[in-house]
């Protein structure tokens, strides 16, 4: 019972603290962040609202797209002395509701502020999702939406007549790169892309210009969001020997291009990444491995714009740190130039007639900081070019377009591999097969913990993929602040795991060992909501990287690589492996553990401390699990949602081989790992989407074929006994 | 699992039982009159009805999940494949293009075939997986989720990673009524669905699944068509809301949260009882804008240490609770302190 006690007095305790700490900042009443008129310089007041990210996954910009705002407003209202219609001056005033990165929610705001607020006019939200949601009920009610962070192109094709872009479109983020790489001659380029909106539309316009410049598309790969390795993308895309590299999603998947890229000796001459190379971040996490990589911005402090208000880029620039004491990124630079450019619509309206203003946008011609502005008739402001940066000695530099570029393109080092540019048939299958080993090994030390934990005491650990997680992060503060290696590091993470085991399965796992698999499956999914956001509440949802001296490839003969990395992996896990079964098969903690797991009562009655036996193997599972966590981290990204896949691939290859099974957990993860390369490397486009799933179709069809599973085990399986 | 409030299994005085049926009754009654009339107020907005539109769609995807989850003891960790497939199948019907001239589907029928779709579906993957018992079904449907977000993102009728946009119309007192009145119906098709020999074999199927089959239930039959009825009923919340949501891609249509909210409203309010899953989804809709409100960044790890503790201390949900603290004032009353009347009901082992 008194575990239970604890947990309670733990839970109130947490939730009261957070409560205090937070009250009052709540973020349901409006925000207002007009300028207070004492001396009543103002005959009105324009209100404009805007639904933007606090919390959730597009907090940090968000915030930025807010200080951009914000900064429009501290200078309308006390600079410019307000917007001036009909020869009277108004004050500017934006009414700010947190849409908590939910498209829901925001779609919810917006009427709300259309409704409720009564705003004259609208400001975007941050990001495609929210900002297609949001502009259908802007265009349903008829209120005008002016944005600079939602640049899909599908918005701009419903023929809305309320929505307005400031910045550049998807399809276009990658022209000025793409014109600057054929002008050194690029003649063939590979692409790869997450499959979700906003990427989806920059890679489909990325074709579109390769082929005008007549680059040859060699290839082009897809993958799923949450990805964490893009190695055999980059396998693939090394063989083709591409002169261009086009790529990414979002931030996180840049750090995943560059690093896998540098694993495996993959060096094209231009390697233009869609989001990522601009953000001073990327630079700070990677390195020198950043160097010579380039990337589209919507705008940089140094680009050479400017225009009769604020004045050039930088002195923007140098206004907005005044105010925030950090320089601006573009979102925030895109959000200041969206209310800019309503604002001076609504002077040359001379009016807050929505009709009158519509006209005066579409007529809008202007020269600003952050670039010319002008709407064509979809609402898209096509006369600013979307710029290109390069990074160069750590530093970002703007290379392309000619207009605003700031320095000159520099070729990167050249490819530390020969690639072979033949390379198919049998080399190909060896390469497939190496991958999907060193892919197997690391399936192992991943798996090992959750099927003991399974096979003795019945509990299915949902947080199984949270401690691989917490062990990551052990391994890459050790790796941060001290430079130790992960590989020294993971000892020292196995025996801290190995307490947070013990004190876990005391506190949550013990009361619930007698009720259903059900119950502790459910209690062990709230253990990994909690750690998941805890940890980002902690490290942010940033991916991080560790470093090791175990790094690149051996090249064999004729092209096949063997990553030296996961062949480290591979090793420690068949040790681990073999320790594992030793333990279990010749000591008499392994004697007790095995008891424990056939026969809980008669375990009992022999005299074993069944409890204790428990919480010692979950220690030691955990303990493995977090050791796992800490080798894996300088080859996948470490990130707080890292957890859910692996926990799953845990399940699936447990399921099929055999609860508790040391020798099952070795076949199937080097079955999963095998057929995951197979289909990554030989099926086009889609190959890493679908090996994604791969674990999924072949647990479903296990089971379903062959419910008892493949491998004998510490306890049968049986899926269709209740 | 254990067993619900409602199901009569209980040791309650008749007049006590009674009273609180009629309670309920009234209870039901006064909240469908005051939701129909609420629109009619001046004071409501738009805004507010599609706040309340919003949690009609958690509520009803409740429901429909305690129908599995609940009644047969089959916990379904990927339910709201069957919210993205009538969404999807909505929009896609929606958004058909020949080249010219639009040759859209009108919503109604989109949004009846989205239904539809789901619901076929659903009967053929659960055939396959309703072989499958316990945690092994929970993880294959959690896995048919993540599968089918991943098919959908690589087919080309539903625009790949980019989705497609519907055409806004946004009539916002309209969708609410349908949606009241679908929830509305829902219940009530729950209720009756309890008192008829088909709700009892579901039950039966949750205590003794074996011994259902012995008894002559076709068992098969049972879950897998309770199963399809409640894919079909996610499916048309699915389809409404892609109309009102005006666009779709796979991150928004197929969310995991959607199934944590309906398997932790049905809990919170109490697994497998009619009341049980409306009570816990609105109070967790609620309960989530106050988290939201207050702790911001924490909500989430709140929300993961709620669901730890409504495991450990509630597993029969706040529609239990009020039960069993009448069943033991009465106790009380008739037979005197400290009586156990109800048997504490541990969990089965597996």
């Amino acid at each position: 019972m008194r575990p239970i006690i604890t947990l309670a007095i733990a839970a109130v305790t947490l939730l009261v603290l957070t409560g205090c700490g937070e009250a009052g900042e709540g973020t349901s009443s409006p925000d207002n962040s007009s300028a207070t008129d004492p001396a009543g310089r103002f005959a009105g007041t324009v209100r404009i609202g805007a639904a933007l990210s606090e919390t959730g996954q597009y907090a940090v910009e968000g915030r930025d797209s807010r200080q951009g705002y914000d900064t429009w407003v501290k200078w309308v209202n006390e600079d410019y002395g307000g917007i001036e219609i009909d020869g009277r001056r108004y004050a500017a005033e934006i009414i700010y509701y947190d849409d908590e990165s939910d498209a829901d929610t925001a779609a919810n705001l917006v009427q709300k502020l259309i409704d409720e607020d009564r705003v004259d006019f609208l400001l975007g939200p941050y990001s495609s999702g929210l900002t297609t949601g949001a502009s259908a009920i802007a265009e349903a009610n008829n209120v005008i939406m002016v944005e600079g962070n939602g640049t899909s192109d599908t918005m701009f094709e419903r023929g809305f007549r309320n929505l307005f872009l400031v910045a550049t479109v998807a399809s276009d983020y990658t022209k000025s790169g793409i014109e600057l790489l054929a002008g050194q001659g690029a003649r063939t380029a590979v692409i790869a892309y997450q499959d979700t909106s906003f990427p989806a539309s920059v890679a489909k316009g990325a074709i579109r210009h390769l082929e005008d410049h007549g680059i040859e598309v060699l290839a082009v790969e897809t993958y799923p969001k949450d990805i964490q390795d893009v190695s055999a993308i980059m396998t693939k895309f090394r063989d083709l020997d591409p002169d261009i590299l086009v790529g990414g999603g979002h931030y996180n998947d840049a750090v995943l291009f560059v690093n896998s890229a540098k694993e495996l000796g993959f060096a094209p001459q231009g390697m233009l990444i869609t989001v990522g190379p601009s953000n001073p971040k990327l630079v700070e996490e990677l390195g020198e491995d950043v160097n010579g990589v380039l990337g589209p911005t919507q705008w940089e402090p140094e680009m050479a714009y400017q225009g009769p208000y604020f004045g050039t880029a930088s002195d923007y620039a140098a206004y907005y740190e005044s105010l925030w004491g950090e320089p601006p990124v573009y979102q925030a630079a895109s959000a200041a130039a969206a209310a800019l450019a309503l604002h001076l619509a609504i002077e040359a309206a001379d009016s807050t007639d929505t009709e009158k203003v519509r006209e005066a946008l579409y007529a809008l011609r202007a020269d600003t900081f952050y670039g010319p502005v002008s709407f064509d008739d979809r609402g898209v402001n096509t006369a600013k070019a979307m710029g290109t940066v390069q990074v160069q000695e750590g530093r970002i530099r703007v290379v392309a377009p000619q207009a605003a570029a700031a320095s000159e393109f520099s070729l990167p080092a050249p490819a530390t591999l020969d690639p072979n540019s033949n390379f198919r048939g049998s080399k190909q299958l060896a390469q497939a097969l190496i991958n999907g080993i060193a892919l197997g090994g690391m399936y192992t030390i991943l798996v090992l913990g959750f099927s003991i934990i399974w096979g003795v005491m019945g509990v299915i650990n949902f947080a199984h993929g949270e401690f691989v997680m917490i062990g990551a992060y052990l391994a890459w503060l050790a790796n941060a602040f001290w430079g130790v290696d992960p590989f020294v590091s993971a000892p020292l993470v196995f025996v801290v795991m190995l307490g947070l085991g013990y004190a876990t399965q005391r506190l949550v796992v013990n009361p619930v060992l007698d009720r259903s698999h059900l119950v502790s499956l459910l209690v062990m999914f709230g253990v990994a909501i909690t750690l998941q956001n805890i940890m980002k509440l902690v490290f942010s949802a940033d991916f991080r990287r560790t470093d090791t001296a175990l790094t690149g490839a051996w090249e064999l003969t004729g092209g096949i690589t063997v990553p030296v990395t996961r062949f480290w992996i591979l090793i420690v896990a068949l040790a681990v492996a073999a320790t594992l079964t030793l333990l279990l098969m010749r000591t008499r903690l392994g004697k007790s553990i095995r008891a424990a797991a056939q026969n809980r009562e008669a375990a009992r009655i022999v005299g074993i401390d069944v409890s204790q036996v428990y919480a010692v193997t979950f220690a030691i599972c955990i303990g493995i699990t977090g050791l796992a966590g800490a080798l894996i981290s300088p080859v996948l990204a470490i990130q707080p949602f890292q957890g859910p896949p692996l926990t799953l691939k845990a399940f699936a290859i447990t399921a099929m081989a055999g609860l508790g099974s040391v020798r099952g957990a070795l076949g199937g993860a080097m079955a999963l790992g095998i057929v995951e390369a197979g289909l990554a490397i030989y099926i086009p486009r889609i190959g890493t989407n679908l090996a994604v799933v791969a674990s999924f179709v072949f647990l479903v069809t296990a089971l379903v074929l062959r419910p008892q599973g493949i491998f004998g085990g510490l306890r049968p399986v049986d899926a269709t006994a209740s | 699992m254990s067993r619900g409030a409602a199901t009569g299994s209980l040791d309650g005085t008749e007049a006590k039982r009674r009273h609180l049926r009629r309670a309920g009754w009234a209870v039901s009654w006064a909240a469908v009159v005051l939701l129909a009339g609420l629109p009619l107020l001046p004071s409501v907005t738009n805004a507010t009805l599609f706040t309340l539109t919003l949690m009609l769609t958690s509520v009803g995807v409740a429901v429909n999940w305690n129908l599995t989850g609940g009644f047969t003891g089959y916990v379904d960790f990927g339910h709201a494949v069957w919210f993205g497939i009538g969404a999807y199948t909505t929009a896609i019907l929606m958004s058909l293009q020949s080249n010219g001239p639009q040759i859209g589907w009108s919503p109604i029928p989109a949004i009846g075939l989205g239904a539809l779709v789901a619901g076929l579906l659903a009967a053929v993957i659960g055939r396959a997986t309703m072989r499958l018992k316990g945690p092994y079904f929970s993880i294959a449907m959690l896995g048919t989720f993540v599968a089918m977000r991943e098919i959908v993102r690589v087919t080309s009728i539903t625009g790949g990673g980019v989705g497609l946009t519907l055409p806004p119309y946004l009539n916002r007192p309209l969708f609410y009524y349908i949606q009241l009145g679908l929830v509305v119906a829902l219940v009530a098709f729950t209720w009756w669905l309890r008192r008829t020999r088909f709700g009892a074999g579901l039950v039966a199927i949750r205590e003794d699944e074996i011994g259902a089959e012995m008894r002559g239930i076709d068992t098969t039959r049972f879950k897998v068509g309770i199963f399809s009825f409640a894919g079909l009923s996610t499916g048309l919340f699915g389809g409404l809301w892609a109309y009102q949501n005006t666009f779709v891609d796979p991150d928004i249509a197929f969310v995991e949260v959607r199934t944590i909210d309906a398997v932790m409203g049905a809990m919170l309010g109490g697994l497998g009882t009619v009341a049980g899953p409306v009570v816990g989804a609105g109070a967790l809709f609620w309960l989530r804008e106050i988290l939201w409100t207050n702790l911001l960044d924490y909500h989430l790890v709140a929300q993961g240490v709620l669901l730890i503790v409504i495991v450990l201390f509630m597993p029969r949900g706040l529609v239990g609770l009020v039960d069993r603290r009448g069943i033991s004032i009465t106790a009380l009353w008739g037979r005197g302190r400290g009586r156990k009347t109800i048997p504490d009901q541990q969990e089965d082992e597996p």
